[in-house]
């Protein structure tokens, strides 16, 4: 299922950005997302 | 009196022995269905960290009472991982959180859930009415292959005497449902081929994959009156002969196979009509289709009726809305396809080289796992590249196609596990051979740069790949947070590049690689075997891998 954009695209709602450069080191905080939501999220995708 | 004493002297002992001494533990709990109420006769299974690398773990197994309830007793204190199945039930298949007990710990209300898996039913009826049994029902889910997506089979039955069948251990998601009739034969035939043939129909009413109705297949829930009206639909035919283009063109014996592009459980195969080469592919529906050589079981001397076992083909070919002849399918020797190239490190000589590409075991016996190409449709497995101590490679091509530059060779993981004493099976993840801190920079093939796109190589590779790695990788440290705010341990991280990198298998989608034991809940990151540009943007989640 990760292999599918779609799913990363609705996954990035959840997700935390950060942008790089050649290093970089960067830190970021990442929300947990649960597994029921990964499973609802899913259920969505064609 | 004296009595008195030494019983007072060893009670005293006793009791400061008990205080001293590690207590067992004691678990206790439940589990339960997602779709609710309690599992019975489950299995569950703790599993102790095992002490030394290669000694097996300790295990302990129970089942569930009626009312779903589960006792561990006399447990040793220590760090566990808890696995619960059940036949019906989705088995957990990413590592659960661990539970650590303490000296003499009780633990209680411990809450395990499990999925529930779904069924589908249905009824197969030809367009007369009639039952269509002995059919092939397949459930299908849409799935990607180097960013193709493609329909593939998850779950299947056989229509029975009355038409009927059930498909059932599916988990709730979104799926699609086809029937292939009996008289769909993909393969050579003598009998005349009408214009018109009971086709691969999907449910509701379509023949093709485009028309598929999607099902939404709940948590244990049952989905019934799927009935499909196998169509009738116009068909077509493939014909061609196989070519050893390397003699000349004549034509050799060798097995042809063919899938649809669009839907991977339309396939079949063939031999090759020995006396000329000539195939025919009959029953096909409008669509693309992939068509390649697979040589015969080898026999004496390496060669099958003539044919040399390393020749080898592919072609694509559409069908519209007539027949497709006179293909010719070349098998040239694989040897014609090899890549050659080299690899090396920005601001730095080769001899840098094995430093940064030393893979997981820092073995120079394993320099020559780093690397290899990776056929995007997964037609072929990893090729791995043959690097020489200059620095230059060599890589042979199965099949002409599109590659991806793939730096996570299974195969050093597998030494990686032997090494370390891994219990053998299990899920498998590939893990990067390149150093932290090491990134591939940039790739040029023929003196084009390549980087973040795939490789193609459809028509030969008439140039030379070159690499160019760079010891200034970015990291990310990630803090995993739960809804509290807490920091949160056990969880994998996954983290992907923005816009897909085309480049790399998974758009460069990365996972972490979390002790299950207890991961840390800060983890760095060092997007090595990314291709990566500067001023990328990343996305990074902490995924939960239990339910809650």
């Amino acid at each position: 299922m990760f292999e599918n954009p779609d799913f990363l695209r609705l996954l990035e709602r959840d997700a935390s950005s950060v942008k790089l450069g050649e290093g970089a080191n960067e830190t970021v905080e990442v929300n947990l997302i649960s597994k029921e939501k990964i499973t609802a999220l899913m259920a969505t995708l064609p | 009196m004296r009595l008195f004493v030494l019983a007072l002297l060893l009670a005293s002992l006793a009791s400061a022995q008990s205080t001293d001494a590690p207590k067992n533990a004691r678990l206790e709990g439940q589990v339960l269905s997602t779709a609710g109420g309690p599992v019975k006769n489950a299995t569950l299974q703790l599993l102790g960290r095992a002490v030394q690398p290669g000694q097996s773990p300790a295990t302990y197994s129970q089942s569930t009472n009626n009312d779903g309830k589960f006792i561990f007793e006399s447990l040793p204190a220590g760090t566990y991982l808890l696995l619960a199945q059940k036949d019906g039930f989705a088995r957990n298949t990413t590592p659960p959180a661990p539970l650590t007990l303490s000296s003499g710990q009780e633990l209680k209300d411990l809450i395990v859930k499990l999925t529930p898996m779904g069924v589908i039913t249905g009824h197969v009826t030809d367009q007369d009415g009639d039952p269509v049994t002995s059919s092939q029902v397949r459930v299908l889910r849409f799935t990607y292959t180097g960013g193709h997506k493609q329909l593939s089979k998850v779950g299947g039955g056989i229509t029975d005497d009355q038409g009927n069948f059930r498909v059932f251990n599916l988990a709730p998601g979104l799926y699609y449902v086809n029937v292939i009739p009996r008289t769909t034969v993909v393969a050579l035939g003598t009998e005349p081929v009408g214009q018109e043939s009971y086709v691969t129909t999907y449910y509701s009413n379509s023949v093709n994959p485009s028309g598929a109705t999607a099902l939404n297949l709940s948590a244990g829930g049952e989905l019934r009156g799927i009935d499909i009206r196998v169509r009738k639909g116009r068909v077509y035919s493939i014909r061609g002969k196989t070519a050893d283009i390397a003699n000349g063109g004549v034509a050799v014996t060798a097995r042809v196979g063919l899938s649809s592009k669009e839907d991977s459980t339309i396939n079949g195969s063939q031999p090759a009509r020995p006396a000329d080469g000539t195939f025919e592919f009959r029953n096909l529906i409008p669509g693309t289709y992939v068509l390649q050589v697979r040589p015969l079981p080898q026999g004496a001397g390496g060669q099958a009726n003539g044919t040399p076992s390393d020749l080898i083909g592919r072609v694509e070919v559409t069908i519209k809305d007539s027949d497709v002849d006179g293909i010719v399918l070349p098998l040239m020797p694989a040897s014609a396809f090899d890549i050659t190239g080299s690899i090396s490190v920005e601001g730095g000589d080769f001899k840098e080289l094995a430093g940064l590409l030393r893979g997981p075991l820092n073995d120079p016996a394993l320099l020559s796992m780093v690397f290899g190409l990776r056929d995007v449709e997964g037609l072929s497995g990893l090729l791995n590249a043959k690097i020489t101590d200059d620095g230059s490679f060599r890589t042979p091509l199965v099949l002409s196609s599109t590659y991806f530059l793939d730096f996570t060779p299974l195969q050093a993981f597998f030494a990686a596990m032997a090494l370390a004493g891994a219990p053998q099976g299990g899920s498998v993840t590939p893990v990067p051979a390149l150093s932290q801190g090491v990134y591939v920079k940039s790739v040029r093939f023929a003196g084009q740069d390549v980087t973040n796109m795939s490789l193609d190589f459809s028509f030969g590779a008439n140039g030379a790949l070159q690499i160019v790695l760079s010891a200034k990788a970015a990291a990310v440290t990630t803090n995993a947070r739960d809804g509290q705010g807490h920091a949160h341990s056990a969880t994998r991280i996954a983290l992907w590049p923005k816009s897909p990198n085309q480049g790399s298998p998974m758009g460069g989608l990365r996972f972490s690689l979390a002790d299950p034991m207890g991961g840390p809940t800060s983890m760095v990151w060092h997007p090595a075997t990314i291709i990566w540009s500067h001023g990328k943007r990343w996305m990074a989640a902490c995924l939960r891998t239990r339910t809650s």
